[in-house]
């Protein structure tokens, strides 16, 4: 990223629902509910909106991919809305940094003034959400169903990441924990209410042993959005800006961002870290140079990470304590920590706050946000 | 076919020799001579010198290099527990393939253990490969 484009482009308002698990509703029900109110947030009606990047693919292996049933494109939400949209996209991979990260080049280029941003996700009643009853596979597939490897090679990196570095499910379980504590701070998240006990976690089921059930992140029925404007535009609207200091792929080496942003490793008081399963935050954090290679699993001991912790890592419970939003729901906590709103989690004196999303398997994006 | 089999893999023209190969029971990867290197997944050229591939019979020998045991039935004709497996092949640093490790219980499981190719009948003429502890029956 061009440092130029530091702080040229800010996150200005936030929609989000209830996280619930099969809940009866509609995805169109919650996905408008989370665009209205992001909308309606920053200040602004649907008629001021004239962009909108979308990440609607259900990567589960039961999905329909159905437009309005289990995915939402930018047709849908452009007629639902009933915007007048300039720019309009939707971004293939799940994970929504590839939107977010659209929508500042749009901004940045003058394609769009407002834009949209919406990830909203799907649980369909009586169906299995990894099930697979594919009974042949093609492309990269091919090599792995015949297996019965559906959501395995994370767990496959587990087994050698504790053989190699003596890692162990206790020092897992100081991840896991941390998040479910910061979901206990989460009006929206699924496990808010429902504490986790080492116990609970060492005498769970397995799904891919060496991980259990509290490894993976939690399938749910919700959305999330936000809106964005460039700088100057920002300062009009009701809330503190969220500005985006810094935004660099995934392909990049992991310091990139705070060469990018100018903001160092060092000043980052809270960072919102992709955790579709929990190793994940072990490797962001070592990718990210947080934790030296092999030392992110003593890193995060003693509640470094979880509330009031040295780094407070997902603040709002990711989505293993809030729910499966792929990233939209870091990109939301990092922006409401940004702008001082994030309630009862806010981290005292917050000025950065780092959000890095996807994983080895789904490259993406990392953003630096800051107060500017 | 009953309608709980495993499933088979759908080749494409890039993979079709190495599940050729399977049926027949042998293990071929495609290899470029000029880096003297093997590519897999199977690319239509060398993914360092964009040169000629060509098929070469591997040994069908390797170590795990790591494992896990699934405890779920999320893929139909598997029945839980059963283990998945990345095993580095003898002819090449980080090569590696995904497949279920076979004749071994998950207690028996463990990184760098020596293993060998065997391949599972999935009916009408394919066959996948699998690996078992090196030596067994």
């Amino acid at each position: 990223m061009d440092p130029a484009l530091r702080n040229k482009t800010a996150i200005v308002g936030v929609g989000y629902t209830q996280m619930e698990r099969k809940s009866g509703r509609s995805l169109p029900n919650v996905a408008m509910e989370a665009a209205v109110n992001a909308i309606a947030d920053a200040g602004l009606t649907p008629a001021d909106i004239d962009g909108y990047a979308g990440t609607p693919k259900a990567p589960n292996a039961s999905a329909f991919h159905w437009d309005g049933v289990d995915e939402i494109s930018e047709r849908y939400m452009g007629s639902a809305l009933g915007l007048n949209l300039r720019w309009a996209s939707d971004f293939n991979r799940g994970v929504v940094g590839d939107a977010v990260a659209a929508a500042i080049q749009s901004l940045v280029t003058g394609t769009a003034n407002y834009v949209l941003c919406l990830r909203a996700m799907y649980e369909r009643p009586g169906v299995r959400y990894a099930a697979s009853e594919s009974s042949a596979s093609g492309g990269p597939e091919q090599y792995t169903a015949p297996y019965g490897v559906g959501i395995g090679a994370m767990a496959l990196w587990l087994q050698r990441y504790m053989h190699d570095y003596g890692a162990t499910r206790e020092e897992l379980f100081d991840v896991v924990s941390a998040l479910r504590e910061h979901a206990q701070l989460n009006p929206y998240a699924y496990w808010r209410g429902k504490p986790l006990s080492l116990d609970d976690y060492l005498s769970s089921r397995w799904v891919y042993e060496p991980m259990c059930l509290y490894d993976y992140d939690i399938p749910v029925t919700g959305a999330g959005a936000v809106v964005l404007t460039t700088a100057d535009r920002a300062t009009a609207l009701p809330h503190k800006p969220a500005y985006i200091s810094g935004f660099v792929s995934t392909r990049e080496r992991g310091d990139a961002i705070f060469e990018a942003s100018g903001i160092g490793r060092e000043a980052v008081q809270a960072a919102q870290l992709y955790d579709g399963f929990s190793p994940v935050v072990w490797k962001w954090l070592e990718e990210l140079g947080f934790a030296g290679k092999g030392e992110a699993h003593e890193f995060t001991r003693n509640g470094r990470i979880g509330p009031g912790g040295a780094l407070p890592v997902t603040t709002f419970g990711g989505s293993q304590g809030e729910g499966r939003l792929h990233g939209m729901g870091h990109v939301r906590e990092g922006a409401m920590q940004v702008m001082g709103r994030a309630g009862e989690r806010q981290v005292p004196g917050l000025e950065n706050c780092l959000v890095a999303l996807g994983f080895d398997a789904v490259p993406s994006w990392v953003l630096m946000l800051s107060t500017g | 076919m009953t309608t709980n089999a495993r499933p088979i893999p759908i080749p494409d023209p890039e993979s079709q020799p190495y599940w050729d190969a399977a049926a027949r029971h042998a293990l071929e990867l495609p290899y470029c001579d000029a880096c003297a290197r093997y590519v897999f997944p199977p690319r239509p050229t060398c993914t360092r010198c964009l040169g000629e591939l060509r098929w070469v019979a591997m040994s069908g020998r390797g170590t795990v290099y790591s494992y896990a045991t699934m405890h779920e039935s999320y893929m139909r004709g598997f029945d839980p527990p059963y283990l998945v497996a990345q095993v580095e092949l003898d002819e090449q640093s980080g090569l590696r393939l995904t497949t279920n490790l076979i004749d071994c219980t998950p207690d028996e499981a463990s990184i760098g253990m020596r293993v060998e190719v065997a391949f599972e009948d999935r009916g009408d003429g394919v066959a996948v490969p699998q690996f078992r502890p090196e030596g067994g029956a």
